[in-house]
């Protein structure tokens, strides 16, 4: 068995890819069951978090050696799923075109301004264009780990996404948050400001 | 040069650009004040034409250039902006060529082509090329010129004489046309004509004596107050000429004036003390020009203007005059504690202002002044 | 943003297949009102169209557009403060610090109070202060002259002295 140590950009299933395997296979690994238990949520990991690799079992699988056999690889793609809002409302049945590490999907988004493609494990970067004429408007997004929301960095990296200035002191952002959401305005990230900010992020 | 704006998440409004004059110092011939007195127009006299413009207005008079600056309150300095007329028989850019870009210290030239009754025109600051999109527009009003003439008297009290000569004084109607050219009026001053006044028995040598505020002894509230103005001002007036009386010294004012609706044997006319410089002169002469009022005349309950407008005025009082305590309003950009001398030419609402609208009242009673 | 490091982009999260879960991006909005004169647009009487204009936030280009005849930008303002940039043949040609505060303005009964409507409005009340679009706490020639400009726009006797009438004058303008 090997350690992989979880880097910025890395999640379970960038790394299970890495090593060829299933992301469920690591996750449900019983090395890993404290990784589990921490984290609650494969996508969300933080750098440092130690994931265990364990051997490749090989696998036997009889053929005729005078044929040609095809092995189709089980891959797992993933997912990206965003919600665009403006001003906290929901851009809903408006044209997007997205693109990530070269791949372009378009389409309309849905009803609750939702767009959503499927992503290879190790996809990197984005491009999403929502609109048309004045009012489209372009983001750039990385993909990769969310960190948890209990931390300063999980929290900035939520605000920003959420339209705050996130780079001003924090107990001032999240203050700002606070008055926004109606909680108690302690500028402390309390568990009932880390349940706010899971709930309008959406993890 | 990014400008930073800090928007209440409301809204914000930007206002690139406005108008000004291209000089600053003492009134130069070519270089008009801009009636830059709030963005409404007021109301535009008999002839002036209507316009939906929102702006400054600036007054030229018939066949002449004039130079106007372009101030970039809240657009970078880089930016590039041309000037463009609406109306090319009217008004049209003399410089810079092609109407722009402007140089880096906004200054354009409008050459006045002819003033046409009823027919307004805009000059309109454009982004980026002569048909980009209009960011800040000014509306100059051109006046064909009406000739006034002047004929000087210099005075000589209980013996002692004003040290002006017939010859210096050309220098001072030199300025005074300076001042009121733009406006369409320019006084006409033969020195030849200049005659000698002497009178005896006054109060004091040399002195034309009032008594007009009530801290003066001798006051009286009554003509009396002004009795040597009245004997100066009704000595051999020449017909048909604006009568100009120099003195040595007056000791309540730097001029004095009464128009023609003071019928003689009342009589009417101006006295200018020695002390009187070209700007107060010219300021007499917009009196004797159907305009009474003085520029921070109060309108009840306001009090009296104090402000940088009302200072920059040609018919504010005095000149010079005592610091304010408030330091900006001791230069309104023709030096320290120096009148302006911009003669209104917007009309504005009377619960604004009821001493402006000077331009217009001149030129109608400079067509029978005499 | 795990490093702390300050990133141009925002990170979104790779998802399970089968996951129910999204990220949401939200985006504020300001109208920035380009005028050729300030106070409110009356029928058209001062707004400026035909301004070509892009958003830069963050490093990207986030929005273009062209003013129309209410000489409207509906800003996307991202982060600390974006730049609204005004364009001729392609080229920026003037640019726009744009910073966003949630905050209420100040009792209109104050200086700042009626420095910042008198800036909303468009009145040209100078740069200095700490944000540099002009508020701050002293009466300078600028702030003097927006003064006198607000009232002689507004019908108000013009000397530059605010009344309760210009406060409330003010305050039916540019808001509470």
């Amino acid at each position: 068995m090997q350690e992989h140590t979880v880097r910025q950009g890395d999640c379970l299933h960038s790394v299970a890819a890495q090593y060829g395997f299933f992301w469920e296979t690591l996750w449900n690994h019983g090395a890993n069951a404290t990784l589990r238990r921490q984290r609650a949520d494969p996508s969300v990991l933080k750098p440092g978090d130690v994931i265990t690799i364990p051997d490749k079992d090989v696998r036997e699988v009889p053929a005729a050696t005078d044929k040609r056999h095809r092995f189709v690889k089980r891959g797992t793609p993933n997912l990206v799923r965003i919600q665009i809002t403006r001003d906290d409302v929901p851009r809903r049945n408006e044209p997007y075109a997205l693109e990530i590490d070269g791949r372009l999907q378009t389409g309309q988004t849905d009803g609750q301004g939702m767009v959503e493609m499927r992503i290879p494990p190790q996809a990197k970067q984005g491009t999403l264009r929502v609109g048309e004429g004045q009012d489209v408007e372009f983001y750039y997004f990385d993909l990769g780990t969310v960190d948890p929301v209990d931390t300063e960095f999980g929290a900035r990296g939520r605000l920003r996404c959420l339209g705050y200035d996130d780079s001003q002191d924090f107990a001032a952002l999240l203050k700002e948050f606070q008055h926004k959401e109606r909680l108690p305005e302690t500028g402390a990230l309390d568990a009932a400001t880390c349940a706010k900010l899971k709930e309008r992020f959406g993890e | 040069m990014a400008l930073n704006v800090r928007v209440r998440h409301d809204r914000q409004i930007i206002c690139p650009i406005r108008f000004q004059r291209a000089v600053t110092g003492a009134t130069v011939a070519d270089a008009p004040d801009v009636d830059d007195r709030g963005f409404a127009m007021g109301a535009r006299s008999a002839t002036w034409g209507t316009s939906t413009v929102r702006g400054a207005m600036v007054s030229i008079a018939q066949g002449d250039t004039a130079r106007v600056r372009v101030i970039r309150a809240d657009i970078d300095d880089t930016a590039p902006l041309f000037v463009t007329s609406t109306d090319t028989a009217v008004v049209t850019v003399a410089a810079p060529a092609g109407g722009g870009p402007l140089p880096a210290d906004g200054i354009f030239s409008l050459h006045a082509v002819k003033d046409f009754p009823n027919r307004t025109a805009a000059i309109q600051v454009r982004l980026g090329d002569a048909t980009g999109p209009v960011i800040g527009e000014l509306e100059p009003h051109i006046f064909a010129i009406h000739n006034l003439r002047v004929v000087a008297h210099l005075v000589t009290i209980n013996g002692r004489a004003t040290t002006r000569t017939a010859a210096a004084l050309v220098n001072t109607f030199q300025a005074i046309n300076d001042i009121w050219r733009p406006a369409g009026i320019v006084f006409l001053y033969n020195q030849a004509q200049t005659q000698a006044e002497v009178f005896n028995g006054f109060q004091v040598a040399g002195q034309m004596t009032t008594m007009m505020d009530a801290s003066i002894p001798g006051h009286t509230d009554t003509a009396a107050d002004w009795a040597e103005f009245s004997q100066i001002i009704n000595r051999r007036p020449v017909a048909n000429h604006v009568n100009v009386y120099f003195v040595e010294n007056a000791n309540e004012v730097f001029g004095l004036t009464f128009d023609n609706t003071n019928a003689r044997p009342n009589g009417y006319g101006i006295v200018c003390a020695d002390n009187a410089v070209d700007n107060s002169v010219a300021h007499e002469l917009c009196h004797f020009l159907d305009n009474p009022d003085h520029a921070q005349q109060a309108i009840a309950p306001g009090a009296a203007h104090e402000d940088i407008w009302a200072r920059r005025r040609l018919m504010w009082t005095p000149n010079p005059w005592n610091a304010s305590a408030v330091a900006h309003q001791n230069d309104v950009g023709y030096g320290a504690l120096t009148r302006g001398a911009l003669i209104s030419v917007k009309d504005l609402p009377a619960t604004v202002d009821q001493t402006d609208g000077e331009l217009a009242r001149a030129r109608r009673r400079s067509l029978n002044p005499y | 943003m795990s490093n702390g490091e300050e990133t141009s982009a925002a990170t979104i999260a790779r998802q399970a297949i089968n996951s129910l879960l999204r990220n949401v991006l939200n985006s504020r909005v300001v109208p920035i009102l380009f005028h050729r004169s300030p106070g409110n647009d009356n029928g058209g009487d001062r707004a400026i169209a035909g301004l070509h204009w892009q958003v830069r936030a963050q490093g990207f280009v986030i929005q273009t557009g062209v003013t129309g005849n209410d000489g409207r930008v509906a800003m996307v303002v991202r982060g600390a403060s974006s730049t609204l940039e005004l364009l001729h043949n392609g080229a920026v040609v003037a640019s726009y610090d744009v910073r966003v505060s949630t905050a209420t303005l100040d009792a209109v009964g104050t200086l700042i109070g009626q420095k910042q409507r008198l800036r909303l409005l468009g009145y040209q009340i100078g740069h200095g202060g700490p944000d540099g679009n002009g508020v701050d706490a002293t009466v300078d020639m600028e702030t003097e002259r927006s003064m006198l400009d607000f009232q002689a726009d507004e019908s108000l006797y013009d000397d530059a002295v605010v009344t309760a009438t210009m406060q409330a004058r003010l305050t039916a303008r540019a808001g509470t």
